[in-house]
């Protein structure tokens, strides 16, 4: 029984030392405010039991919680995500969804956070850069291609960016020898990336989704390879055109403003203003192509490996982080996203899907809560996410959240047919019914019957999903299939759930409130009992003893008397029993007080 | 050999009859067990039933309990009057006495006056008891007045509407009848409370009337030793009967009945002044002095 409903167990060790503490002749007064039970009404239980029984937490703690349990123990333990090696476990994502609040975003538990950001970080820290490293990443033989395919059988070409000022394109040749022949030393051709590798390493080197030679083939790519004049090449060094173009903006503002260059920034200036600024235009452009190209390469490949090559991937992601794959790394986003999504569900049960978020109807509210849900998952998930993780989710998401609400606005929308998918369930039924009671209790049939309901709307929302909605992304992986179905399956049993109690076809919320209410009352009835006999015993205990001990006192008395003894001891004794203070206790100061006093003063 | 044939005819009609009846009856009564079962009727039924019981035997523990605690007060107040009588009989008996026969000694004084206990029978009240709502309250449906609404949704889903109101109204009653009994084991606790004030409140009636005869007695014995000394320092100062005894004089056997009689009158003074129950009663007199007073007195006197 939770506390709130407790009679308080009456504390004899406090009541014998009340006793013990006060006079006898306070007795009384000390067992009449003693209190057997609390003064609270009765009524005042009942009517809290009720509320309880009413509230949105009791149908989270009964009904939602097993299911989404499942559902989160389906999604840890599937055999290809291994979630459940990272030590995360079903009850654990529960705790996080009870305590998710909108407000501290980064809220997640320690031992989460720290599983997530081992995995995540490990996608997202760049690999160290070395001759070793770039040697890798780009061969000399698709430098050749490209400079084979530039040139043709020619030995000169226009560069693929570079314009003279008078906005001709700038003649490169394609061997030093003939350059410095023909008296254009700084226009031997060099076939540059034009999104460096360094760059290409820091983004793409840690992706547990692409390989080594992907990675080279993204590098190597005809997109990012161009034919340059070997100035243009050594003074763009590592860094992209745009950056090299910032720096000769910036230094050129700076010299234009008055302000002094220094030395270093004067020859850099000179170097960088050898180029026209078309020719700078024309490099942003195609470093842009470039950019693009390498991401969209990245992503196909990547989405490609995930459904290919899974086996490679485990590989790789073994590396860079123990026991971590590209899978978990997803399977981690996903629990992300999970939270939010079941913390909306309960809070919605909990508070009410319209009144929790201040909306006027129920689809209002569920708008409204998807809304919130997905500006959280793309302000506070997604930007954790490794870009090829990222662009997957991102668009698994979108449809994943149009399929809910699709899904929830529909279920409101087509109860109808829910009904009439429902029809043999209703056959099911009235088998159930037809049990003994000897078999099943009312409330187990009632239950089952609920159980089977639900289990026909969800095995009715699934096949809709299923068909609808992933039926348009025929390139997702069965994984994600697969944790779709069973999100969208635990938002789907706990919406009917939650639909069904609050139907209460079978009145059984009644019986199990009436059940309730028994055993709370049964329990506060027993504690009263207990009190008063705990009260009883100790307060015969001690009144007898008191009794007792007084009745030696007086015989004491009685006795002193008789035989012509001092009965000042057995006064004292009496005074001392009943807490009363003497201040005399001795005849030498009971006689210095006759001496020195007019009156003694009682 | 006609009359025969009629009676037999006759019997067997009148057989088939009954037969017929009986088989009407029985198909009556079960068609209104259906009925009953189908609209919940009989949910209904069982809920006012227990609703009665439960109204009645909450009523006749009341009743009991009311009057238990009414025969209590008066035992209460009965050992209250007597406890009043002993402090009454303290200040205005006993303590004169004392002061009279202390007076030949040394001057003694009474402060203050006892106090007055009145019995307030609130106190042996509980504070919420809540009695059985009435069927308003706690009927989710009454079949004898039926809105449009209720009988139409009832008629609609079959008597599902009405068969779930009659089945809540019952839960609805069963959970009173178990708040009721909290209720019921409430009395019982505080009137077993009140048993032990009760043995509470004659122990102290029974320590008044004990030490009263205790100081009585010990006042007998030291009139005794007083006018034995009396007799004896006659000889040594004719004006004696004026004068107070020189308790220089006097055995320490007579100081000690002094001291024990001057110790006990301070507790029996306050034990007089002691409210038992509650604050509600009076000071039978005032006084200015109080024992505080001599506490404060007999400390400077230790100092000195």
């Amino acid at each position: 029984m939770s506390d709130k409903f407790q009679q308080p167990q009456f504390d004899v060790s406090a009541m014998t030392q009340a006793l013990a503490e006060a006079s006898p002749l306070q007795a009384s007064r000390l067992l009449i405010d003693m209190e057997l039970f609390e003064q609270r009404d009765s009524l005042e239980v009942l009517n809290g039991i009720y509320e309880e029984f009413e509230s949105g937490q009791r149908i989270v703690d009964e009904l939602v919680k097993p299911i989404t349990l499942s559902v989160l123990d389906g999604i840890v333990s599937h055999k290809q995500l291994k979630l459940d090696r990272t030590g995360l476990s079903a009850s654990r994502i529960w705790e996080e969804v009870q305590s998710f609040d909108y407000n501290k975003p980064g809220h997640r538990s320690a031992d989460t956070a720290f599983s997530q950001k081992q995995q995540l970080e490990a996608m997202r820290a760049p690999r160290k850069y070395d001759e070793d490293v770039r040697n890798t990443m780009t061969k000399q033989k698709s430098l050749e291609a490209n400079k084979d395919a530039h040139f043709k059988n020619n030995q000169q070409s226009h560069s693929s960016v570079e314009f003279n000022k008078d906005g001709s394109r700038v003649t490169v040749y394609r061997k030093q020898k003939v350059a410095t022949e023909k008296g254009h030393f700084w226009k031997a051709s060099d076939t540059d990336h034009v999104i460096p590798v360094k760059q290409i390493n820091d983004r793409y080197a840690n992706n547990a989704f692409l390989s080594v030679d992907d990675i080279q083939g993204i590098t190597d790519s005809g997109d990012n390879l161009i034919e340059i004049s070997n100035r243009l090449n050594r003074a763009k060094g590592d860094r992209n055109f745009s950056e090299m173009y910032a720096e000769k903006c910036q230094l050129q503002a700076k010299k234009d403003s008055g302000q002094k260059l220094t030395k270093p920034e004067k020859e850099k200036l000179g170097r960088l203003s050898k180029h026209t600024d078309k020719t700078y235009k024309a490099a942003i452009e195609k470093e842009n192509q470039a950019r693009e190209s390498i991401e969209k390469q990245a992503q196909e490949t990547a989405l490609k490996n995930l459904t290919k090559q899974p086996g490679q991937i485990a590989n790789k992601a073994g590396k860079q982080a123990a026991e971590q794959t590209g899978y978990q790394a997803i399977g981690h986003a996903i629990i992300l996203f999970i939270k939010p999504l079941f913390y909306e569900m309960n809070d919605a049960i909990r508070n009410g899907f319209a009144q929790g978020v201040n909306q006027s109807s129920i689809i209002d509210g569920i708008k409204y809560r998807f809304k919130r849900l997905m500006a959280y998952v793309k302000q506070e998930i997604i930007p954790t996410c490794a870009q090829a993780v990222k662009d997957l989710l991102q668009n698994f998401f979108k449809i994943l959240i149009q399929g809910v609400l699709d899904l929830v606005t529909g279920m409101f929308k087509k109860v109808i047919r829910i009904i009439s998918e429902g029809f043999s369930a209703l056959v099911g039924a009235v088998k159930i019914l037809g049990k003994k009671e000897s078999e099943m209790s009312r409330a187990q049939k009632a239950d089952a019957i609920a159980k089977l309901f639900a289990a026909t709307a969800v095995t009715f929302t699934m096949f809709t999903f299923e068909s609808l909605v992933l039926g348009v992304l025929p390139e997702t992986p069965a994984v994600l299939k697969d944790i779709a179905l069973a999100t969208l399956s635990g938002v789907a049993s706990s919406l009917v759930v939650y639909l069904l109690d609050k139907a209460d076809l079978f009145s059984v919320k009644a019986e199990l409130r009436s059940k309730r209410v028994a055993e709370v009352f049964d329990l506060r009835i027993e504690q009263i009992k207990l009190n008063t006999d705990a009260f009883q015993a100790e307060s015969i205990r001690k009144l007898a003893e008191d009794r007792l001990r007084f009745k030696a006192i007086n015989d004491d008395i009685m006795t002193a008397i008789d035989d012509k003894k001092d009965v000042n001891p057995a006064i004292y004794a009496l005074a001392d029993h009943f807490k009363i203070k003497l201040d005399i206790r001795d005849t030498d100061d009971f006689l210095k007080l006759l001496k020195n006093t007019d009156a003694l003063v009682i | 050999m006609f009359g025969r044939v009629w009676s037999s005819i006759k019997s067997a009609a009148s057989s088939v009859a009954s037969t017929v009846k009986k088989v009407c009856t029985k198909v009556k009564e079960t068609a209104n067990k259906v009925w009953n079962a189908v609209t919940g009727k009989d949910k209904i039924k069982q809920a006012e039933e227990l609703h009665q019981r439960t109204v009645q035997r909450f009523e006749d523990k009341e009743r009991k309990y009311q009057e238990g605690v009414a025969q209590r007060g008066k035992e209460i107040e009965l050992k209250l009057k007597q406890i009043n009588g002993y402090k009454q009989s303290i200040f205005n008996q006993h303590f004169p006495r004392f002061a009279k026969l202390g007076n030949r000694l040394h001057n003694v004084r009474v402060a203050g006056s006892a106090f007055e206990e009145f019995f307030d029978d609130q106190i042996l009240e509980i504070s919420a008891l809540s009695g059985v709502r009435s069927k308003q309250e706690l009927f989710k449906i009454d079949f004898n007045n039926l809105s449009f609404k209720e009988f139409a949704l009832s008629v609609l889903t079959l008597g599902f509407f009405s068969r779930k109101k009659a089945k809540e109204s019952l839960q609805q009653v069963q959970d009173e009848a178990n708040r009721i009994e909290e209720e019921i084991t409430k009395m019982d606790a505080h009137l077993k409370k009140i048993d032990q004030v009760i043995s509470s409140i004659s122990n102290v009636a029974e320590y008044f009337e004990k030490l009263i005869r205790s100081y009585d007695k010990l006042l007998d014995r030291f009139e005794y030793g007083i006018n034995t000394q009396r007799i004896a320092q006659l000889g040594m100062s004719p004006e004696l009967f004026k004068n107070k005894l020189d308790f220089r004089l006097l055995p320490v056997a007579h100081i000690e009945e002094f001291q024990a009689l001057f110790n006990l009158s301070i507790v029996l003074k306050q034990m007089s002044r002691m409210a038992y129950l509650s604050q509600s009663g009076e000071i039978v007199e005032d006084d200015t002095r109080t024992a505080g007073d001599l506490y404060q007195m007999s400390q400077s006197l230790k100092a000195a």
